[in-house]
Order: C-alpha cells, then sequence, then structure tokens
C-alpha cells in the first residue's frame, strides 16, 4: 500500500471507524485516539496489508483498542454503564434513543459485534477474523444481543 | 427445519442478512402458519442500529501521510565513481578527437602533393589522370602504360583512409580495373597499422612502399600512438580527481 492509497483509506474510513470507536468506548476523546493510533499502525505496516484488506485491519485494531480501553475504565471509574452520548435522530428519536440505552446494556463485545453487523454490513465470517472469534461464536453472541436488544425495547414500550 | 422451539435464531439470523434463499422462504412460510410471530419479527427488525453520519472525525488532514522521499544510497560508491569516470574519459576523449579533426586539416606529409599522371602514358582519355586520387572510384577500365612517371607523391590526411598508390607499376603487376584498385587501396586503414611494433612494420613491408614513406607513415603512427597515451593518463588522472557535484539538493563529495 503506498502512501495515495493510504490517504484515500483516510478519506473512506475515518468516520466510520471514528463512530465505532466512539459507540464502543462511550467516549469521544478516547475514540478520536483509537482513530489516529488505527492509522498509525496501518501506516508503519502498510508494505504487509493490501489496500483492499486495509479497512478490517483498520476495525481490527480499533476493536482490540476499543475493548481494552473500554475495559481498562471500567475497572478505574467502577462503573459498567456507558456515559450518556446524545445524538439525534430525525425519523424516530424515540425509538433511537431508547436503542442508544438498550445498546450500554450490552457488553463490550457484544456491542462491538453489533455495530459491525449494523454499521459496516461485515457477515459473520467477516466479523470472526476482524474479532479473532469463529463464525459460530459470532452467531451466538449477535443472537444473544439481539434477543437482549429486542427485550429492552419490548419492556419499555409495554412500560410506555 | 423451522420450528417453534428454533425460530429466534432463524428471526436473528433473518434480521442480520444471513439465510440463503430457502431458508428465507421456509422462515416466511412458517410465519405464514404463526402470524402471531410477526409483530416478533418487527421487534427484531427495530434492534437494527443506523449509523449516524453527522458524527465525522475532523480535522482529516493530520492522518494523511506522504511517501518519504528515496534517499540516495553511496554505500556502493565505488560503482558509482568508476562509471561517472568512464562516462568522463569517453567524453573528453571525444572532444579531443572532434577538436583534432577540425583543427589538423593540414596533411601529416607536407611535402607531397596528390600523384599527377603524365597525360601523355595513358592511352585513354584525359580524365585518366584522376583516376588514382584517393576519393574518385569512377568505373574506368585502362590499360596501364608501359610506365608511370610519378611527379609528386600523393597526400594523406590523418583521418582519412590511407591510399596505398603504388608508386611504380611494374611490369610484372596484373592489369586491374581502376575502380578495384581503388577499393583495396581505401580498405587498408590507418588502425591497422598502430598496435604493435612489429606488426607495424610488417604491414608496411608488405605494402610495397619505398623507405620514404614508410618514414612518412611511421609518423603518422607515432602521432596515433602519442594520442592513446594522452588518452591513457587523462583516465589516470581521473582516478585520482575528487568529483564534488550537486544532486537533489544535496552536494556530494567522491574523494579518491
Amino acid at each position: 500500500m503506498n502512501a495515495q492509497s493510504f490517504n484515500e483509506c483516510v478519506k473512506d474510513w475515518s468516520d466510520a471507524l471514528f463512530r465505532f470507536a466512539c459507540k464502543c468506548t462511550g467516549n469521544e476523546e478516547d475514540a478520536r485516539d483509537i482513530t489516529q493510533s488505527c492509522f498509525e499502525i496501518l501506516w508503519t505496516k502498510r508494505q504487509q496489508v493490501l489496500p483492499e484488506k486495509a479497512k478490517a485491519f483498520l476495525f481490527q485494531v480499533a476493536y482490540n483498542q476499543s475493548v481494552d480501553a473500554y475495559r481498562k475504565k471500567s475497572r478505574t471509574n467502577y462503573q459498567e454503564e456507558l456515559p450518556e452520548v446524545e445524538s439525534f435522530h430525525p425519523s424516530n428519536p424515540d425509538l433511537k434513543r431508547v436503542l442508544e440505552r438498550a445498546l450500554k446494556k450490552l457488553d463490550e463485545q457484544s456491542r462491538a459485534l453489533v455495530l459491525l453487523k449494523d454499521y459496516e454490513g461485515y457477515n459473520y465470517d467477516e466479523i470472526g477474523q476482524i474479532t479473532g472469534l469463529s463464525e459460530s461464536q459470532v452467531k451466538v453472541y449477535l443472537h444473544r444481543a439481539r434477543k437482549t436488544l429486542k427485550n429492552y425495547l419490548v419492556s419499555i414500550d409495554q412500560i410506555i | 427445519m423451522i420450528n417453534i422451539e428454533n425460530y429466534e435464531e432463524f428471526l436473528c439470523s433473518y434480521v442480520d442478512g444471513e439465510l440463503n434463499e430457502a431458508e428465507t422462504k421456509a422462515l416466511l412460510l412458517f410465519l405464514e402458519a404463526h402470524p402471531e410471530l410477526k409483530d416478533e419479527l418487527s421487534a427484531f427488525e427495530s434492534t437494527k442500529l443506523q449509523p449516524d453520519t453527522t458524527v465525522v472525525f475532523e480535522n482529516k488532514k493530520t492522518l494523511f501521510k506522504k511517501e518519504a522521499t528515496t534517499l540516495i544510497s553511496f554505500n556502493n560508491w565505488k560503482t558509482i565513481s568508476a562509471a561517472a569516470g568512464l562516462a568522463l574519459l569517453l567524453g573528453f576523449s571525444w572532444k579531443i578527437w572532434n577538436d583534432d579533426n577540425k583543427n589538423n586539416t593540414q596533411p601529416i606529409v607536407k611535402n607531397e602533393t596528390p600523384a599527377i599522371i603524365k597525360k601523355d602514358t595513358l592511352q585513354t582519355s584525359p580524365k585518366h589522370e584522376e583516376a588514382f586520387v584517393v576519393k574518385e572510384k569512377k568505373k574506368h577500365k585502362i590499360n596501364l602504360p608501359k610506365e608511370l612517371i610519378i611527379e609528386e607523391p600523393p597526400v594523406f590526411l590523418p583521418h582519412e583512409y590511407i591510399a596505398a598508390i603504388p608508386s611504380r607499376v611494374y611490369k610484372g603487376d596484373p592489369v586491374l580495373p581502376v575502380e578495384e584498385m581503388s577499393l583495396a587501396i581505401n580498405t587498408i586503414e590507418f588502425n591497422a597499422l598502430i598496435p604493435e611494433e612489429n606488426e607495424k612494420k610488417n604491414l608496411l613491408d608488405r605494402l610495397h612502399y619505398d623507405e620514404e614513406k614508410q618514414a612518412s607513415m611511421q609518423e603518422v603512427a607515432q602521432v596515433f600512438s602519442s594520442k592513446i597515451d594522452q588518452v591513457k593518463s587523462l583516465s589516470q588522472n581521473l582516478k585520482e580527481t575528487t568529483f564534488a557535484f550537486h544532486f537533489g539538493g544535496r552536494d556530494y563529495l567522491l574523494n579518491h
């Protein structure tokens, strides 16, 4: 990968990577650091990374760093829940807010799996390659996460 | 096979877009048979997250990179300096050779002038007197006269081929067309006389020249030898020269 391909990656994937890290860590500052770190690592390993594999490489680094950062923060703050990161969703603001709250109920790994699936559209196999899990593990963890989210949405709906 | 025990797995896979065509068809048939489960499908579908595109990474410029400029390694400076020296040597040689050709147009054998054949000794047209001039290649067959009297010898120029004009045609010599004689003469190059002293001597002996002409040709050969010595000494000087040059915004110094 040359500098031109690398800069194309920055244009194409920096926003997606930042959003992913934001949701995983719940902290914009950490997400910014993680995004920068991902591209620094990609630059140092550009000779080994093919341009078509660069996105998966970036998300693999982002996944590992986000999960680590979240776990580290959870230990030091004795706080399991993510801080509130408000984002406005014009089409259905209530559902969006509830869904974000539900997402915080998930563990850091399941949350990352859901984000990779829904945000980036990776299939089970690709998610397995990024996270280092087997395809069947990814399927099990994702289905469990979906059921948790669905149950949270249904319960909130019943309360309302 | 989808049933009431495992349908949730299929619903999740359907929402994740991981079912193939046959499985999707089977799930939709199952839901038609169990319409009370359609709400559950909607609930699963609502768990799909949509990325918030308003969240972006600011200052992408800080992430952009430029390829570092390639540095020229001078680890193999000996090879590079040898190549540069050779290039300079060839350049200087060419220049010296050219200058000589431009300036040194005077005949080396100054006292000799082109051969003139007495008209009355030829039995053909008067133009035959030019037949022995070096560059003339006109096709004329002549009957050689009984004797040729050379009043003045031919001119030899250093940058031209030797005109090995026989000073005298002996009675026993075969009669040749003028063109063939001229060609035979023109194909003898000066260079052939230079390499070794013995070879020079042998070549000169073979050419049926009188002593005076041989001396002239030796003189010419010496001029060439001295030229080669000049080039050799130039190459030696180059080896012992220090080169300094400016390349790619940097100054480089190549010492002996």
